[in-house]
């Protein structure tokens, strides 16, 4: 048993060697995107390759994509808790994990996004005169909301596990956990049981919350041809559920296969999750189709426009490989997967995922440029700069450093875990 | 933490929560349009003519797309040609038959496209700059209240609290609005390349930043200080640019209203704006003479 409880704390006592290059090629990354935002910031928004018509570029692609990653963890985690899905619980907090570094990512997105971030704090100055009327102050409002109750979420069970691993270590890292661990009193367990449940009640509606809202900034526009859609918030959610299980499935077999894991973190787990991720892929799909059929059938010309580009102009390629290969190939795999019994091959769901929350980054980079590309009387011409690219390789290296350098700080896995083996 | 002092931390969290409600109950009850930082820092405009509603109309059959509307317009409100060019007047050459919403062999930003051999026979200009909507789209995304609808009906920028996030220009449906990609460079005095004649720059308009929004004023400058007209009405050679204050019914605007049939652009969104089209038929020959 305390054999047990040892393996799941070994990311927090030991590093292993190949843990410094890791984190030194991201930091690598990371640096390199900090010089190109300091460009960015001496020069202008300019360095990029936004004009006057496509507005918005790879960043807003980000914001949209973090977002929807970050709706997986919790959903997650409030599932484990309020459906009493306990098999699930292995992988609660690598999920929550992922949220909170994602929704930091989303809100980091935003402000690179800003001609003016030196003013930022107006946002928060300007609050309560621009809440009942912006869709951005009301995404603001979701997302912060989101956040503060997410990391709550994570933290308030998460006290007894750093409790067990202070017992358990000594030097500074027992100092870390004391610190981690303030206002401790015997027997909270049973109160923060209580707390968590009724967290886990709050968040589930505050998490479709601030993905209609994210999907109602761009759908509110009435003279934006495919963003002006009353179903965008089912649209973007279902976009999200998707994308992030994808990447949970994703980070739970790199864990697995890096803590061995693999009898704690079992295949079972990774059948449920792909099934799921099949069946929201496939009821994507059935909804771009709609969505491209209303704008083909009806025929008004911007949304004839938009959906052309999107089928057989410019952004074809990028479309018909996203969907085949990112969208298509993936859920066949899984839904094929699923009607065989007992057997997952774990490797090759999560590089199936992979390809999925790729071609769900791509998927909200069409959302964004094609429907930008078209103003009166002018189409814009947009083409991510180096500046861009290097900042969106920064703002993937980033969340990875983040994550990594957590798994040291944060107990993995619940030990809870544990008593239910 | 014991009991008593977890019931004290609540109390004082419930003190501030109030506090914080009270307070924006507070700034709800001043005038909305007004927000709080405009009173601190902010572009300062001239007051507001109270009751007034400013409109543009523009005759497409006079028009002979000269363009010496769109760089007198420059030069009065200080639009930095370098780098990017921007300009706050569009004007577009279309074929005859050729439809508004077009979007078909139609130049990317930033072609340059010669007009000095307009005007074309057949051909029309299609010209057009900030529609000043009386339901503004833009205004209504604004994070900051930094574009607002003013009382005599301009939609105006505050350029000292925008912050760039282009949420306006994602909103506006008639791409009306532009953004400093860069610095904006100004030389103290620059050259019309309509007419050869050289211009300072203008004191009463104030000089934008890099990163935020800017657009069609109606000569804020101008109309709120006596001058009856924005500057690309008085120097339009052929008066195809007509201004005035729908409100007053003795204006120029709205005599035109009554007597012509006019054509506002995309009124399907409801946006309702305050530039209207309409022509007394071709004002030029076939040879594209003068009539």
């Amino acid at each position: 048993m305390t054999d047990n409880v040892d393996r799941m704390l070994r990311p927090l006592m030991h590093t292993s060697r190949e843990f410094y290059p890791f984190v030194a090629i991201l930091g690598l990354v990371f640096v390199v995107s900090v010089y190109a935002y300091q460009q960015q910031l001496v020069y202008g928004m300019g360095v990029t390759g936004l004009n006057d018509v496509t507005i918005w570029g790879v960043y807003i692609a980000n914001f949209i994509f973090f977002i929807g990653i970050s709706h997986a963890g919790i959903a997650v985690s409030a599932a484990v808790r309020l459906l009493n899905a306990h098999r699930y619980k292995p992988i609660a907090r690598i999920a929550e994990l992922l949220t909170i570094v994602s929704l930091i990512m989303a809100g980091m997105s935003i402000v690179i996004d800003l001609g003016r971030p030196d003013r930022a704090m107006l946002l928060i100055l300007e609050y309560a005169n621009r809440f009942m009327y912006s869709p951005l102050v009301w995404d603001i409002t979701a997302v912060a909301t989101y956040l503060v109750l997410s990391t709550t979420y994570l933290y308030l069970p998460m006290r007894r596990d750093i409790k067990v691993a202070m017992e358990r270590s000594t030097g500074w890292r027992a100092r870390l956990f004391k610190y981690m661990l303030p206002l401790y009193e015997e027997g909270e367990e049973a109160t923060i049981d209580r707390l968590s449940f009724w967290l886990a009640v709050t968040i589930l509606p505050v998490m479709v919350m601030v993905h209609t809202t994210v999907a109602w900034i761009f759908s509110l526009l009435s003279s934006r041809p495919l963003w002006f859609n009353a179903f965008a918030g089912p649209y973007y959610i279902v976009a999200a559920v998707a994308s992030g299980i994808a990447s949970v499935m994703v980070i739970a077999a790199v864990v697995r296969k890096i803590y061995h894991w693999e009898d704690i973190i079992k295949p079972d787990l990774f059948r449920g999750l792909s099934n799921f991720t099949a069946m929201t892929t496939l009821v994507y799909l059935y909804m771009m189709m709609a969505e491209q059929l209303a704008a083909l059938f009806a025929g008004p010309s911007g949304e004839v426009f938009v959906s052309e580009e999107w089928l057989f102009g410019s952004f074809a390629a990028l479309f018909w490989l996203m969907t085949t290969l990112g969208l298509v190939i993936p859920f066949l795999y899984m839904l094929v997967q699923a009607f065989r019994k007992d057997y997952v091959n774990i490797e090759w769901t999560a590089a199936m995922s992979l390809m999925l929350v790729i071609a769900f980054w791509f998927k909200r980079y069409m959302i964004i440029v094609p429907t930008l590309s078209i103003g009166v009387q002018q189409v814009g011409i947009y083409s991510p700069t180096w500046t861009e690219i290097a900042i969106l390789l920064g703002s993937f290296a980033l969340p990875l450093l983040l994550y990594t350098v957590l798994t040291k700080v944060v107990p993995l896995m619940e030990l809870e875990v544990e008593h239910d083996a | 933490m014991s009991n008593s002092s977890r019931r004290d931390f609540f109390k004082k969290a419930g003190a501030a929560g109030i506090f914080i409600a009270l307070s924006n109950v507070a700034t709800k009850m001043r005038n909305v349009s007004t927000p709080i930082i405009r009173n601190i820092v902010g572009t300062v405009y001239p007051k507001a003519v109270k009751g007034a509603s400013f409109g543009m109309m523009i005759d497409v059959g006079a028009c002979i797309g000269c363009r010496r509307c769109l760089h007198a317009c420059k030069l009065e409100n200080n639009v930095p040609d370098a780098p990017g060019n921007m300009h706050w007047i569009d004007l577009f050459e279309m074929e005859n038959r050729s439809p508004v919403t077009e979007v078909e062999n139609i130049p990317p930003v930033g072609a340059v496209i010669d007009y000095t051999d307009s005007p074309k026979p057949d051909h029309w200009y299609f010209t057009f700059n900030c529609f000043h909507c009386d339901n503004p789209p833009c205004t209504k995304v604004c994070p900051t209240g930094a574009t607002y609808k003013d009382e005599d009906g301009l939609v105006l920028i505050n350029y000292d609290i925008c912050i760039g996030c282009r949420y306006c220009m994602a909103a506006c449906p008639y791409n009306a609005r532009r953004f400093n990609w860069w610095n904006p460079e100004l030389p103290p005095s620059r050259v019309n390349p309509i007419d050869g004649s050289v211009e300072p720059l203008n004191e009463a308009v104030p000089l934008r930043v890099r990163g935020v929004n800017e657009k069609c004023t109606f000569c804020v400058h101008r109309i709120r200080n006596g001058n009856p007209v924005p500057r690309c009405v008085e120097v339009c050679p052929v008066r195809a640019r007509h201004f005035g204050d729908f409100n007053d019914p003795n204006s120029e605007v709205s005599r035109l209203l009554k007597t012509e049939r006019t054509l506002r652009i995309r009124e399907n969104l409801g946006t309702s704006p305050k530039l209207y089209y309409f022509t007394r038929g071709v004002k030029w020959s076939k040879d594209g003479e003068k009539l």
